[in-house]
């Protein structure tokens, strides 16, 4: 019946080159990245961020640190130690529309919107593929200055005409709102004894002289 | 993309010229064309109503055919209820005839079988034309203009919709009538998915109330309508003959319900 199975296999092969890229769809809802208080979480219109990608149901490399950062009353933690792990076991910045590793202005409510909402293919994602994902924001330079980060989320990019990662966002993938931030620690009741004791032994010694 | 509105065009202004005098409905038909640049895939609608049964064979002129069966204008029809999509070629009668090893074929739609397809795309829906061939096509669709309430049934996940009428406006504007589902937090809104052909690319934007708007993107004086992630208002008003995707999140369904009079 077919005349040329040849001819539907090319057709076949077009369909599938057209369906090859990888794309992606990059948003985060309003209130999504705040930085730190230890009361009320502040939004702040000052923090960059860019998007991590990784190996599927893989552990982001900063869960050691802390799964994701919280909008307020963080423990304190090191973002030198953060800014070590966020590239590890096999995570890589996601490239954006440039070609360029993704960075965008945080918005003043706290969302993100990037090449106005408009899926795009990341040249380092392949279409198909399940990656583990999570975003970070941060004040000053990539690698340097206060970093802090939403916990990992599962996240497929799309093919032709396909919706990217079946058309659900980010945030309904499990993008959390997070906290950029450290705050300073509460010194324990014992460190305050000793720091009282090591005062007396100064005003002693002034004292004496 | 070009689209050619001028024959709609022409017979709506006429229609509202002839009728200043008086209020009534009169059948309006007209036709637009849709081009799909070569090697590229166009996200179209449905917006004039061929003979009640709008079969995807009979409402579309102008498509590309190819004995071989290499570079046939393909379409894309999305299947509600598998979330899924179902591809056919076009071919005239005569290159069916020769590819299939047919005689007296029809011009329109064909599976890989040869099976002659007559799926419906009524007025409201949306498909994908696809055009593998070296060369832009241009579709042509020829119909009656719906009047009076057209309602468009979006049921939970992805709906491919068109706007009833043949105009470019924002469809959460009064003359299009869209209302969707809104959620103050942003979590369980409608959302709309516009194709991109130019950069072959979806744009994605939530529907709010504007209390709800103002709630989530902490702003004030917003209006019903779409918005995008920093809370940008969107006019959403894709051109005429172009679908769109609705991602009703929640349970359920809902009816976009559209009345539209030429007076």
């Amino acid at each position: 019946m077919k005349k040329t199975l040849l001819a539907i296999a090319a057709v076949a092969m077009v369909a599938v080159s057209s369906f090859a890229q990888g794309n992606i769809l990059i948003g985060d809802n309003s209130r999504g990245i705040w930085n730190i208080t230890s009361g009320t979480p502040l939004l702040n219109s000052g923090l960059t961020w860019a998007l991590i990608a990784g190996p599927a149901s893989t552990a982001i490399p900063v869960a050691g640190i802390m799964a994701s950062v919280p909008t307020n009353n963080a423990a304190a933690y090191s973002s030198a130690t953060a800014w070590t792990d966020i590239t590890q076991n096999g995570f890589f910045v996601v490239d954006g529309t440039n070609g360029l590793a993704t960075a965008g202005a945080v918005s003043a409510n706290g969302s993100i919107s990037y090449n106005n909402s408009t899926a795009f293919q990341a040249s380092n994602l392949t279409g198909g593929t399940q990656y583990t994902m999570y975003l970070i924001a941060y004040t000053g330079a990539f690698g340097s200055g206060t970093v802090g980060w939403s916990a990992g989320f599962q996240y497929t990019p799309g093919t032709g005409i396909n919706t990217p990662n079946g058309g659900n966002s980010m945030n309904a993938s499990g993008l959390t709102p997070f906290g950029v931030g450290t705050v300073a620690a509460t010194p324990e009741p014992t460190t305050i004894a000793l720091a009282g004791l090591g005062g007396l032994a100064l005003l002693g010694l002034r004292r004496k002289k | 993309m070009k689209k050619t509105l001028l024959a709609v065009a022409a017979a709506l202004a006429a229609s509202v010229i002839s009728s200043q005098a008086q209020v009534y409905s009169q059948n309006v038909v007209g036709y637009y064309n849709v081009t799909v640049p070569a090697g590229k895939f166009v996200l179209v609608g449905n917006q004039l109503n061929l003979d009640n049964t709008n079969s995807i064979s009979s409402i579309f002129t102008g498509l590309f055919s190819d004995a071989n069966a290499v570079t046939n204008t393909t379409i894309w029809l999305w299947n509600y209820g598998s979330q899924q999509y179902s591809s056919y070629q076009y071919f005239t009668g005569a290159d069916a005839d020769n590819n299939f090893l047919l005689s007296g074929a029809q011009n329109g739609f064909y599976d890989n079988s040869g099976d002659y397809i007559t799926s419906p795309l009524g007025v409201g829906a949306g498909a994908f034309l696809q055009n593998p061939a070296l060369v832009p096509v241009t579709a042509t669709v020829v119909g009656t203009v719906a009047q009076g309430t057209n309602n468009i049934v979006l049921g939970h996940a992805f709906s491919l919709v068109a706007s009833p009428i043949p105009v470019s406006t924002n469809i959460a504007s009064a003359l299009e009538g869209f209302v969707g589902t809104s959620d103050p937090n942003g979590v369980n809104n409608d959302v709309a998915w516009v194709w991109n052909a130019g950069v072959q690319q979806y744009s994605s934007y939530q529907f709010f109330t504007g209390s709800d708007a103002d709630n989530n993107f902490l702003a004030s004086g917003d209006v019903n309508g779409f918005y995008d992630n920093s809370g940008d208002y969107i006019n959403l008003a894709p051109l005429v003959g172009n679908g769109f995707f609705i991602q009703h999140v929640v349970a359920g369904s809902e009816t976009w319900t559209n009345t539209f009079t030429v007076q």
